[in-house]
Protein backbone atom coordinates (compact mmCIF):
# COMPACT_ATOMS: atom_id res chain seq x y z
CA UNK A 1 0.00 0.00 0.00
CA UNK A 2 2.66 2.52 1.03
CA UNK A 3 4.55 1.45 -2.94
CA UNK A 4 0.83 2.53 -4.55
CA UNK A 5 0.54 5.41 -2.48
CA UNK A 6 4.24 6.74 -3.60
CA UNK A 7 3.69 6.26 -7.16
CA UNK A 8 0.51 7.80 -7.07
CA UNK A 9 2.05 10.81 -5.15
CA UNK A 10 4.39 11.28 -8.41
CA UNK A 11 1.54 12.68 -10.25
CA UNK A 12 -0.22 15.97 -9.85
CA UNK A 13 -3.75 15.37 -8.77
CA UNK A 14 -5.82 16.02 -11.55
CA UNK A 15 -3.75 13.28 -13.64
CA UNK A 16 -4.29 10.65 -11.24
CA UNK A 17 -7.18 8.73 -11.90
CA UNK A 18 -5.07 7.78 -14.85
CA UNK A 19 -2.52 6.54 -13.07
CA UNK A 20 -4.62 4.55 -10.65
CA UNK A 21 -4.07 1.41 -12.11
CA UNK A 22 -0.31 1.97 -12.40
CA UNK A 23 0.18 2.42 -8.85
CA UNK A 24 -1.84 -0.88 -8.33
CA UNK A 25 0.68 -2.96 -9.85
CA UNK A 26 2.35 -2.60 -6.56
CA UNK A 27 5.32 -4.63 -6.27
CA UNK A 28 6.23 -5.91 -9.30
CA UNK A 29 5.99 -2.54 -11.27
CA UNK A 30 10.09 -0.94 -12.15
CA UNK A 31 9.74 1.57 -14.48
CA UNK A 32 7.41 4.42 -15.86
CA UNK A 33 8.53 5.77 -19.15
CA UNK A 34 7.24 8.84 -19.90
CA UNK A 35 7.95 10.56 -23.35
CA UNK A 36 6.58 13.38 -24.87
CA UNK A 37 3.22 12.29 -27.47
CA UNK A 38 4.71 9.34 -27.41
CA UNK A 39 2.59 6.23 -25.61
CA UNK A 40 3.42 5.80 -21.64
CA UNK A 41 5.53 2.89 -21.23
CA UNK A 42 5.68 0.30 -17.95
CA UNK A 43 7.54 -2.35 -17.07
CA UNK A 44 6.05 -4.64 -13.98
CA UNK A 45 7.27 -8.11 -13.51
CA UNK A 46 9.51 -8.32 -16.74
CA UNK A 47 6.78 -7.20 -18.90
CA UNK A 48 5.98 -4.67 -20.90
CA UNK A 49 2.38 -2.83 -20.58
CA UNK A 50 0.94 0.51 -21.97
CA UNK A 51 -1.33 3.20 -20.50
CA UNK A 52 -4.92 3.99 -22.75
CA UNK A 53 -6.93 6.73 -22.29
CA UNK A 54 -9.15 5.64 -19.54
CA UNK A 55 -6.49 4.86 -16.99
CA UNK A 56 -6.62 0.88 -18.08
CA UNK A 57 -3.69 -1.26 -18.91
CA UNK A 58 -3.19 -2.60 -21.98
CA UNK A 59 -0.67 -5.10 -23.89
CA UNK A 60 -2.25 -3.38 -27.38
CA UNK A 61 0.16 -0.50 -28.47
CA UNK A 62 -2.88 0.71 -31.01
CA UNK A 63 -4.84 1.65 -27.81
CA UNK A 64 -2.27 3.42 -26.04
CA UNK A 65 -2.43 7.00 -25.07
CA UNK A 66 -0.01 9.83 -26.25
CA UNK A 67 1.28 11.63 -23.13
CA UNK A 68 0.76 15.37 -24.34
CA UNK A 69 3.45 18.10 -23.99
CA UNK A 70 1.75 19.36 -21.33
CA UNK A 71 0.95 16.82 -19.37
CA UNK A 72 4.69 16.18 -19.33
CA UNK A 73 5.80 19.15 -18.35
CA UNK A 74 3.25 19.32 -15.05
CA UNK A 75 4.23 15.92 -14.08
CA UNK A 76 7.52 17.25 -14.43
CA UNK A 77 6.92 20.79 -12.19
CA UNK A 78 5.03 18.29 -9.99
CA UNK A 79 7.69 15.59 -9.20
CA UNK A 80 10.43 18.53 -8.24
CA UNK A 81 7.91 20.46 -6.61
CA UNK A 82 7.52 23.80 -8.39
CA UNK A 83 11.05 24.28 -8.08
CA UNK A 84 13.42 23.51 -10.77
CA UNK A 85 16.04 24.76 -10.02
CA UNK A 86 15.81 23.25 -6.53
CA UNK A 87 17.31 19.98 -8.35
CA UNK A 88 19.80 22.03 -10.39
CA UNK A 89 22.62 19.84 -9.62
CA UNK A 90 21.01 16.86 -10.33
CA UNK A 91 19.79 17.47 -13.66
CA UNK A 92 22.86 18.05 -14.82
CA UNK A 93 23.83 14.73 -13.48
CA UNK A 94 20.69 13.04 -16.00
CA UNK A 95 18.01 12.57 -12.88
CA UNK A 96 15.79 13.54 -10.47
CA UNK A 97 15.29 12.81 -7.00
CA UNK A 98 11.34 12.07 -6.16
CA UNK A 99 9.55 11.55 -2.82
CA UNK A 100 9.41 7.98 -1.74
CA UNK A 101 12.91 7.81 -2.70
CA UNK A 102 12.48 7.42 -6.18
CA UNK A 103 14.74 8.09 -8.95
CA UNK A 104 13.51 10.19 -12.58
CA UNK A 105 15.62 9.78 -15.11
CA UNK A 106 15.35 12.62 -17.87
CA UNK A 107 16.02 13.38 -21.42
CA UNK A 108 15.39 16.41 -23.29
CA UNK A 109 17.80 19.68 -24.39
CA UNK A 110 21.17 19.91 -22.45
CA UNK A 111 22.29 23.31 -21.40
CA UNK A 112 25.92 23.55 -21.62
CA UNK A 113 28.76 25.43 -19.25
CA UNK A 114 30.96 27.63 -20.85
CA UNK A 115 33.73 25.07 -20.21
CA UNK A 116 31.84 22.64 -21.99
CA UNK A 117 30.37 20.44 -19.42
CA UNK A 118 26.52 19.89 -18.35
CA UNK A 119 25.17 22.79 -16.76
CA UNK A 120 21.55 21.58 -17.45
CA UNK A 121 18.37 19.86 -18.98
CA UNK A 122 15.68 22.01 -20.39
CA UNK A 123 12.73 21.31 -22.32
CA UNK A 124 12.74 17.71 -21.16
CA UNK A 125 11.37 15.25 -23.34
CA UNK A 126 11.12 11.64 -21.31
CA UNK A 127 11.09 10.58 -17.90
CA UNK A 128 11.88 6.98 -16.34
CA UNK A 129 10.95 6.73 -13.48
CA UNK A 130 12.37 3.65 -11.63
CA UNK A 131 10.25 2.28 -8.80
CA UNK A 132 11.98 2.19 -5.51
CA UNK A 133 11.12 -1.18 -3.22
CA UNK A 134 11.40 -1.54 0.35
CA UNK A 135 11.91 -5.28 -0.01
CA UNK A 136 12.86 -5.73 4.36
CA UNK A 137 14.04 -9.71 4.46
CA UNK A 138 15.52 -9.87 1.43
CA UNK A 139 19.02 -9.65 2.67
CA UNK A 140 18.13 -12.34 5.14
CA UNK A 141 19.34 -15.16 2.68
CA UNK A 142 22.61 -13.35 1.98
CA UNK A 143 23.83 -11.90 5.26
CA UNK A 144 24.83 -15.12 6.52
CA UNK A 145 27.57 -15.01 3.78
CA UNK A 146 28.54 -11.50 4.26
CA UNK A 147 29.89 -12.57 7.66
CA UNK A 148 33.57 -13.34 9.48
CA UNK A 149 32.89 -13.75 12.85
CA UNK A 150 31.49 -11.28 14.19
CA UNK A 151 32.99 -8.70 11.21
CA UNK A 152 31.44 -7.55 8.34
CA UNK A 153 33.56 -8.00 5.13
CA UNK A 154 34.06 -5.61 2.49
CA UNK A 155 30.77 -6.50 0.35
CA UNK A 156 30.17 -5.22 -3.65
CA UNK A 157 26.77 -6.19 -4.92
CA UNK A 158 26.42 -6.10 -8.70
CA UNK A 159 24.32 -6.54 -11.41
CA UNK A 160 22.74 -4.55 -14.50
CA UNK A 161 20.43 -1.74 -14.03
CA UNK A 162 17.11 -2.78 -12.53
CA UNK A 163 17.97 -5.98 -10.62
CA UNK A 164 17.32 -4.71 -7.09
CA UNK A 165 20.93 -4.11 -6.16
CA UNK A 166 20.06 -0.80 -4.34
CA UNK A 167 16.78 -3.02 -2.83
CA UNK A 168 19.41 -5.41 -1.76
CA UNK A 169 21.67 -2.88 -0.26
CA UNK A 170 18.84 -0.86 1.80
CA UNK A 171 17.88 -4.22 2.97
CA UNK A 172 21.15 -5.12 4.03
CA UNK A 173 22.10 -1.78 5.93
CA UNK A 174 18.84 -2.21 7.16
CA UNK A 175 20.10 -5.69 9.34
CA UNK A 176 23.10 -4.78 9.83
CA UNK A 177 22.04 -1.73 11.98
CA UNK A 178 19.61 -2.97 13.40
CA UNK A 179 21.42 -6.45 14.22
CA UNK A 180 21.05 -9.70 12.59
CA UNK A 181 21.41 -13.44 13.96
CA UNK A 182 25.65 -13.18 12.79
CA UNK A 183 26.30 -9.68 14.72
CA UNK A 184 24.87 -7.17 17.08
CA UNK A 185 23.87 -3.73 15.59
CA UNK A 186 26.38 -1.81 14.27
CA UNK A 187 26.59 2.25 13.08
CA UNK A 188 26.28 2.12 9.25
CA UNK A 189 27.16 5.76 7.96
CA UNK A 190 25.45 5.79 4.46
CA UNK A 191 26.13 8.19 1.50
CA UNK A 192 22.92 8.57 -0.55
CA UNK A 193 24.08 10.52 -3.56
CA UNK A 194 20.79 9.90 -5.33
CA UNK A 195 18.71 9.98 -2.36
CA UNK A 196 17.54 6.43 -4.02
CA UNK A 197 18.41 4.11 -0.72
CA UNK A 198 16.98 6.07 2.18
CA UNK A 199 14.63 8.19 0.48
CA UNK A 200 14.84 11.33 2.70
CA UNK A 201 13.23 14.18 3.08
CA UNK A 202 14.17 17.26 4.34
CA UNK A 203 17.10 14.48 5.56
CA UNK A 204 14.92 12.35 7.61
CA UNK A 205 15.19 9.17 6.10
CA UNK A 206 11.78 7.15 4.52
CA UNK A 207 12.93 3.91 3.87
CA UNK A 208 14.08 2.12 7.63
CA UNK A 209 17.41 1.59 6.98
CA UNK A 210 18.10 0.89 10.31
CA UNK A 211 18.28 2.13 14.20
CA UNK A 212 21.99 2.80 13.74
CA UNK A 213 22.03 4.76 10.49
CA UNK A 214 22.91 8.09 9.70
CA UNK A 215 22.22 9.38 6.26
CA UNK A 216 24.21 11.73 4.25
CA UNK A 217 21.73 12.65 1.63
CA UNK A 218 22.56 14.25 -2.07
CA UNK A 219 26.10 14.39 -1.15
CA UNK A 220 29.05 13.41 -3.54
CA UNK A 221 29.92 9.95 -2.53
CA UNK A 222 33.82 10.76 -2.02
CA UNK A 223 33.58 13.89 0.05
CA UNK A 224 30.59 12.30 1.46
CA UNK A 225 32.47 9.40 2.75
CA UNK A 226 35.05 11.52 4.47
CA UNK A 227 33.04 13.72 6.31
CA UNK A 228 31.04 10.73 7.69
CA UNK A 229 34.28 9.30 8.62
CA UNK A 230 35.62 12.44 10.06
CA UNK A 231 32.23 13.20 11.92
CA UNK A 232 30.44 10.15 12.86
CA UNK A 233 32.84 7.18 13.49
CA UNK A 234 30.55 4.52 11.43
CA UNK A 235 31.85 0.88 11.49
CA UNK A 236 30.33 0.13 8.13
CA UNK A 237 30.24 2.61 5.13
CA UNK A 238 27.59 2.04 2.87
CA UNK A 239 27.45 3.82 -0.89
CA UNK A 240 25.38 3.34 -4.25
CA UNK A 241 26.84 2.62 -7.20
CA UNK A 242 30.40 2.98 -7.78
CA UNK A 243 31.24 4.60 -11.22
CA UNK A 244 34.77 6.30 -11.05
CA UNK A 245 38.42 6.79 -10.27
CA UNK A 246 37.46 9.42 -7.57
CA UNK A 247 34.79 7.11 -5.72
CA UNK A 248 37.50 4.23 -5.74
CA UNK A 249 40.13 6.41 -4.08
CA UNK A 250 37.26 7.46 -1.52
CA UNK A 251 36.60 4.14 -0.67
CA UNK A 252 40.81 3.63 -0.34
CA UNK A 253 40.93 6.15 2.32
CA UNK A 254 37.58 4.21 4.07
CA UNK A 255 39.16 1.56 4.30
CA UNK A 256 42.32 2.73 5.30
CA UNK A 257 40.05 3.60 8.92
CA UNK A 258 39.13 -0.10 9.30
CA UNK A 259 35.42 0.82 8.26
CA UNK A 260 33.84 -1.77 6.49
CA UNK A 261 31.98 -1.26 3.38
CA UNK A 262 28.72 -1.92 1.71
CA UNK A 263 28.93 -0.67 -2.42
CA UNK A 264 27.19 -1.47 -5.55
CA UNK A 265 28.22 -1.56 -9.08
CA UNK A 266 26.69 -1.50 -12.60
CA UNK A 267 27.79 -5.13 -14.53
CA UNK A 268 26.80 -7.47 -15.88
CA UNK A 269 28.84 -10.63 -14.44
CA UNK A 270 32.07 -10.77 -12.29
CA UNK A 271 33.99 -11.10 -15.26
CA UNK A 272 32.66 -8.64 -16.80
CA UNK A 273 33.82 -6.55 -13.50
CA UNK A 274 37.20 -7.64 -13.42
CA UNK A 275 37.41 -5.81 -16.59
CA UNK A 276 36.64 -2.44 -15.21
CA UNK A 277 40.04 -0.30 -15.31
CA UNK A 278 39.30 2.07 -12.41
CA UNK A 279 37.99 -1.02 -10.06
CA UNK A 280 41.90 -2.82 -10.44
CA UNK A 281 43.51 -1.28 -7.38
CA UNK A 282 40.54 -2.74 -5.22
CA UNK A 283 40.13 -6.13 -7.06
CA UNK A 284 44.34 -6.79 -7.01
CA UNK A 285 43.73 -5.60 -3.43
CA UNK A 286 41.14 -8.14 -2.89
CA UNK A 287 39.74 -5.09 -1.13
CA UNK A 288 36.19 -7.15 -1.33
CA UNK A 289 36.01 -9.89 0.47
CA UNK A 290 32.37 -11.10 -1.18
CA UNK A 291 30.44 -9.91 -4.14
CA UNK A 292 27.12 -10.69 -4.36
CA UNK A 293 25.80 -11.02 -8.21
CA UNK A 294 21.95 -10.31 -8.73
CA UNK A 295 20.24 -11.68 -11.72
CA UNK A 296 16.47 -11.59 -12.54
CA UNK A 297 14.42 -14.49 -11.70
CA UNK A 298 10.36 -14.55 -12.91
CA UNK A 299 10.46 -10.90 -13.21
CA UNK A 300 11.90 -10.74 -9.42
CA UNK A 301 15.62 -10.09 -8.56
CA UNK A 302 17.38 -13.50 -7.26
CA UNK A 303 21.07 -13.64 -6.36
CA UNK A 304 22.90 -15.99 -8.88
CA UNK A 305 26.20 -16.00 -7.19
CA UNK A 306 28.35 -15.26 -3.71
CA UNK A 307 31.79 -15.16 -4.72
CA UNK A 308 35.01 -14.49 -2.29
CA UNK A 309 38.02 -11.95 -2.38
CA UNK A 310 39.65 -14.40 -4.97
CA UNK A 311 36.39 -14.84 -7.03
CA UNK A 312 35.58 -18.30 -5.91
CA UNK A 313 31.75 -19.46 -5.94
CA UNK A 314 30.67 -19.52 -2.39
CA UNK A 315 26.98 -19.69 -2.85
CA UNK A 316 24.90 -19.93 -5.92
CA UNK A 317 21.12 -19.62 -6.83
CA UNK A 318 19.98 -17.92 -3.18
CA UNK B 1 -23.08 74.33 28.30
CA UNK B 2 -24.28 71.35 26.09
CA UNK B 3 -23.60 72.82 23.32
CA UNK B 4 -19.82 73.36 24.11
CA UNK B 5 -19.45 69.90 25.18
CA UNK B 6 -21.02 68.33 22.04
CA UNK B 7 -18.50 71.30 19.79
CA UNK B 8 -15.67 69.22 21.70
CA UNK B 9 -16.94 65.84 21.09
CA UNK B 10 -17.70 66.63 17.39
CA UNK B 11 -14.09 67.49 17.23
CA UNK B 12 -12.75 65.06 19.20
CA UNK B 13 -14.60 62.43 16.66
CA UNK B 14 -13.54 64.45 13.42
CA UNK B 15 -9.97 64.21 14.85
CA UNK B 16 -10.34 60.14 15.82
CA UNK B 17 -11.55 59.67 12.11
CA UNK B 18 -8.63 60.86 10.95
CA UNK B 19 -6.41 59.14 13.40
CA UNK B 20 -8.04 55.71 12.21
CA UNK B 21 -6.99 56.62 8.35
CA UNK B 22 -3.16 57.88 9.29
CA UNK B 23 -2.88 54.39 11.74
CA UNK B 24 -4.27 52.29 8.55
CA UNK B 25 -1.39 53.90 6.38
CA UNK B 26 0.76 52.88 9.22
CA UNK B 27 -0.59 48.85 9.21
CA UNK B 28 -0.28 49.11 5.60
CA UNK B 29 3.51 50.36 5.82
CA UNK B 30 3.91 47.30 8.34
CA UNK B 31 2.58 44.99 5.94
CA UNK B 32 4.60 46.47 3.10
CA UNK B 33 7.55 45.68 5.31
CA UNK B 34 6.80 42.39 6.46
CA UNK B 35 6.54 41.09 2.79
CA UNK B 36 9.62 42.77 2.31
CA UNK B 37 11.00 40.62 5.00
CA UNK B 38 9.47 37.31 3.66
CA UNK B 39 10.36 37.74 0.16
CA UNK B 40 13.64 38.35 1.40
CA UNK B 41 13.82 35.51 3.60
CA UNK B 42 12.85 33.02 1.10
CA UNK B 43 15.65 34.60 -1.51
CA UNK B 44 17.80 34.13 1.26
CA UNK B 45 17.02 30.05 1.23
CA UNK B 46 17.34 29.61 -2.17
CA UNK B 47 20.71 30.96 -1.95
CA UNK B 48 21.49 29.34 0.85
CA UNK B 49 20.32 26.03 0.78
CA UNK B 50 18.38 25.19 -2.79
CA UNK B 51 15.67 23.62 -0.72
CA UNK B 52 12.17 23.86 -3.14
CA UNK B 53 9.60 26.06 -2.49
CA UNK B 54 7.49 24.45 -0.31
CA UNK B 55 10.46 23.68 1.81
CA UNK B 56 10.94 27.80 1.41
CA UNK B 57 7.69 28.52 2.83
CA UNK B 58 7.87 25.87 5.48
CA UNK B 59 11.26 27.53 6.91
CA UNK B 60 10.17 31.08 6.33
CA UNK B 61 7.27 30.48 8.16
CA UNK B 62 9.09 29.21 10.94
CA UNK B 63 11.29 32.54 11.40
CA UNK B 64 8.06 34.26 11.47
CA UNK B 65 6.30 33.93 14.62
CA UNK B 66 2.55 33.79 15.16
CA UNK B 67 0.14 31.02 13.75
CA UNK B 68 -2.94 33.70 13.25
CA UNK B 69 -0.22 35.71 10.81
CA UNK B 70 1.65 35.48 7.72
CA UNK B 71 4.36 32.78 9.51
CA UNK B 72 1.03 30.94 10.04
CA UNK B 73 -0.32 30.84 6.39
CA UNK B 74 3.49 29.78 5.23
CA UNK B 75 3.50 27.24 7.34
CA UNK B 76 0.36 25.74 5.93
CA UNK B 77 1.00 26.50 2.90
CA UNK B 78 4.07 24.42 2.81
CA UNK B 79 2.44 21.83 4.30
CA UNK B 80 -0.41 21.12 1.78
CA UNK B 81 2.04 21.06 -0.52
CA UNK B 82 4.13 18.39 1.01
CA UNK B 83 1.08 16.42 1.72
CA UNK B 84 0.92 14.51 -1.15
CA UNK B 85 -2.34 15.56 -2.32
CA UNK B 86 -0.39 16.71 -5.56
CA UNK B 87 -2.16 20.30 -5.53
CA UNK B 88 -0.92 22.69 -7.83
CA UNK B 89 0.87 25.50 -6.15
CA UNK B 90 -0.83 28.09 -7.60
CA UNK B 91 -4.53 27.13 -6.34
CA UNK B 92 -2.82 26.48 -2.94
CA UNK B 93 -1.13 29.67 -3.00
CA UNK B 94 -4.04 31.72 -4.03
CA UNK B 95 -6.44 30.14 -1.45
CA UNK B 96 -3.97 30.68 1.45
CA UNK B 97 -2.34 33.73 0.75
CA UNK B 98 -5.79 34.98 -0.81
CA UNK B 99 -7.56 34.91 2.79
CA UNK B 100 -4.59 36.62 4.13
CA UNK B 101 -4.30 39.12 1.68
CA UNK B 102 -8.02 39.91 2.39
CA UNK B 103 -7.42 41.21 6.04
CA UNK B 104 -4.79 43.35 5.03
CA UNK B 105 -4.53 47.37 4.44
CA UNK B 106 -2.48 46.52 1.14
CA UNK B 107 -3.67 47.99 -1.90
CA UNK B 108 -4.90 45.96 -4.70
CA UNK B 109 -2.19 45.58 -7.53
CA UNK B 110 -0.03 44.72 -4.06
CA UNK B 111 -2.40 41.72 -3.36
CA UNK B 112 -2.20 40.67 -7.04
CA UNK B 113 1.65 41.06 -7.39
CA UNK B 114 1.79 38.69 -4.05
CA UNK B 115 -0.98 36.35 -5.78
CA UNK B 116 0.97 35.92 -8.73
CA UNK B 117 4.52 35.09 -6.77
CA UNK B 118 4.08 31.04 -7.90
CA UNK B 119 4.19 32.42 -11.40
CA UNK B 120 6.86 34.46 -11.61
CA UNK B 121 9.29 31.81 -9.88
CA UNK B 122 9.72 29.29 -12.19
CA UNK B 123 13.39 29.07 -13.12
CA UNK B 124 15.43 26.51 -13.95
CA UNK B 125 18.34 28.47 -12.64
CA UNK B 126 18.87 28.56 -9.26
CA UNK B 127 20.82 32.19 -9.07
CA UNK B 128 17.66 33.50 -11.30
CA UNK B 129 15.20 32.01 -9.21
CA UNK B 130 16.97 33.96 -5.87
CA UNK B 131 17.06 36.96 -8.14
CA UNK B 132 13.55 36.80 -9.19
CA UNK B 133 12.52 36.02 -5.55
CA UNK B 134 14.53 39.03 -4.43
CA UNK B 135 12.91 41.58 -6.55
CA UNK B 136 9.76 40.97 -5.07
CA UNK B 137 11.34 42.19 -1.92
CA UNK B 138 13.32 45.08 -3.37
CA UNK B 139 9.49 45.63 -5.18
CA UNK B 140 8.17 45.81 -1.68
CA UNK B 141 10.33 47.55 0.29
CA UNK B 142 10.17 49.94 -2.76
CA UNK B 143 6.57 50.44 -2.02
CA UNK B 144 7.28 50.28 1.92
CA UNK B 145 9.75 53.62 1.54
CA UNK B 146 7.05 55.52 -0.87
CA UNK B 147 4.70 55.19 1.55
CA UNK B 148 6.88 55.85 4.84
CA UNK B 149 7.82 59.33 2.34
CA UNK B 150 4.13 60.00 1.68
CA UNK B 151 2.38 59.10 4.96
CA UNK B 152 4.43 62.36 6.30
CA UNK B 153 3.08 64.74 4.23
CA UNK B 154 -0.56 62.69 3.93
CA UNK B 155 -1.22 62.43 7.60
CA UNK B 156 -0.89 65.94 7.96
CA UNK B 157 -3.03 67.17 5.60
CA UNK B 158 -5.44 64.18 7.03
CA UNK B 159 -5.17 65.77 10.72
CA UNK B 160 -5.83 69.24 9.15
CA UNK B 161 -8.21 68.79 7.13
CA UNK B 162 -10.29 66.26 9.75
CA UNK B 163 -9.95 68.88 12.84
CA UNK B 164 -11.34 71.81 10.12
CA UNK B 165 -14.24 69.55 9.07
CA UNK B 166 -14.73 68.89 12.74
CA UNK B 167 -14.51 72.54 13.48
CA UNK B 168 -16.69 73.15 11.02
CA UNK B 169 -19.38 70.76 11.80
CA UNK B 170 -19.20 71.88 15.51
CA UNK B 171 -19.92 75.46 13.69
CA UNK B 172 -22.40 74.57 11.76
CA UNK B 173 -24.17 72.27 14.47
CA UNK B 174 -24.31 75.46 17.09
Amino acid sequence: MQLERNVIRLFPEYLRFKWRSVAGLGETLQEIRLRCEKPVILYAGGEEWFLDGSGKLTRDRERAQLLSGEELAQIVKHICRYSLYAYEEEMSRGYMSADGGFRVGIAGEVVLNPDGSVRNVRYISSLNIRIAHEAKGAAAPVLPWLYNGERLENVLILSPPGCGKTTLLRDIIRMVSDGNDCAPGQTVGVVDERSEIAGCFQGVPGNDVGSRTDVLDGCPKGEGMMMLLRSMAPKVMAVDELGSREDVNALEQVLKCGCSVLATIHGASYEELCRKRFLQPLLEGHVFGRFVVLGRRDGKFAVEQIRDAEGRILAEGL
Amino acid sequence: MLAAMGACLVLAGAAGAGACLCLERKKRIAQLYLFTQVFGLMAGEIAYSRISLPEVFLEAGRRLEGDQGLGGVLRRLGKRLCDGTGQDIRTVWEQELGEYLRRTHLKPEERERILSFPSAVQYLDGARQQEAVAAFSRGFSEKAQQAVQAQKEENKITMALSVACGALAAILLA
